[in-house]
């Protein structure tokens, strides 16, 4: 490894070594034994240290914020019920409907036997009018 | 029982609505959110809604998040860091010198004065680079994380970051030789 690209690693990288590439690794530690190499790696750590401090952050700030987090869940909780049968009335009532529908016609169509050949238009006002079935309707 | 497991355990967890779960993830990475955050908005009202947000974001789309693809911790910065930068988009001030103004609780007086000097120093220089180079800077060197964890989390190539990381020390440097050059001469 020559000079310029152990200078141009630890600039990129800082000054340990064990963060770098890892194909690099090998060929820097024994650049950073000679004296020029500890001086660069030194000089890389010292602005290292400066980077990796964290902000100042008071300790009860985290759990404040996870305590609102935590409160406004609660509150979009609240409206779930509501959400939470919108697939009935999207989907099982218009189906109910379809099926009480059919259900009657079915019933309706077993019960009264056709009095005319079915392809008779007179059939189709049989099937409501048929004496039979007046008693259920209404009056006679 | 939480606390001891993986995080991606917690987010099946999380996923089946476990609320047990969400509070033990937002015990463990909610300093994080909030420290990253910080140091790419450089406001500390503005990182903690940031936190609040990241963590709104995990709970609606747990069920997004798939093990497989990635770490837990690389979605998560990557949330984190899409809010920040939407937040620095907005015009804003930008109070630099409150967080500096925070006191190390344990830290000695001279410490003390040390370490707020160089959060002011810092805060002063990573001010001034894109907010790019700012998340680089906080991935790589506070939040430890390796290029190629950090480049997953920016979304970019090991190449591209090793590039951007390059150029965000350089400008550091340059601003702390600067710095310091200027206190020798006032000296």
């Amino acid at each position: 490894m020559t000079r310029e690209e152990f200078i141009r690693l630890a600039e990129t990288w800082g000054g340990d070594i064990g963060r770098w590439p890892l194909s690099q690794r090998e060929d820097a530690a024994r650049f950073a034994t000679t004296e020029e190499g500890t001086r660069i790696l030194e000089e890389a750590r010292r602005l290292d240290r400066l980077l990796s401090a964290e902000p100042p952050i008071d300790p009860a700030r985290p759990a404040a914020a996870a305590f609102a987090v935590m409160q406004r869940i609660a509150a979009a909780g609240a409206g779930e019920p509501a959400r939470r049968f919108d697939w009935l009335r999207q989907w099982a009532l218009p189906a109910m409907s379809i099926a009480c529908s059919l259900l009657i016609g079915v019933s309706l169509g077993a019960a009264l036997p056709p009095a005319q050949p079915a392809d008779q238009p007179e059939t189709a006002l049989d099937l409501i009018l048929d004496s039979g079935t007046s008693p259920f309707w209404g009056l006679q | 029982m939480e606390e001891s497991q993986p995080d991606e355990t917690l987010m099946v967890l999380v996923a089946a609505r476990d609320q047990r779960a969400f509070r033990a993830l937002m015990q463990r990475h909610m300093p994080r959110a909030i420290r990253l955050a910080q140091r790419i908005v450089n406001n500390p009202a503005e990182a903690d809604d940031i936190g609040q947000e990241a963590f709104m974001r995990i709970w609606n789309h747990a069920s997004s998040f798939d093990p497989g693809m990635a770490r837990f911790t690389t979605w998560f910065y990557r949330i984190v860091l899409n809010l920040s930068f939407d937040r620095t988009r907005k015009p804003r001030h930008r109070p630099i010198e409150d967080a500096a103004h925070v006191e190390a609780p344990d830290a000695a007086p001279v410490e003390a004065i040390i370490a707020r000097e160089q959060e002011t120093l810092l805060a002063r220089a990573m001010a001034m680079l894109p907010d790019r180079q700012r998340a680089a800077v906080a991935l790589f060197h506070m939040e430890g994380l390796g290029g190629r964890e950090a480049a997953n989390a920016m979304g970019l190539t090991e190449k591209a970051f090793e590039s951007l990381l390059a150029r965000a020390r350089l400008a550091l440097r340059k601003h702390v030789e600067q710095a310091d050059e200027g206190r020798r001469n006032y000296a």
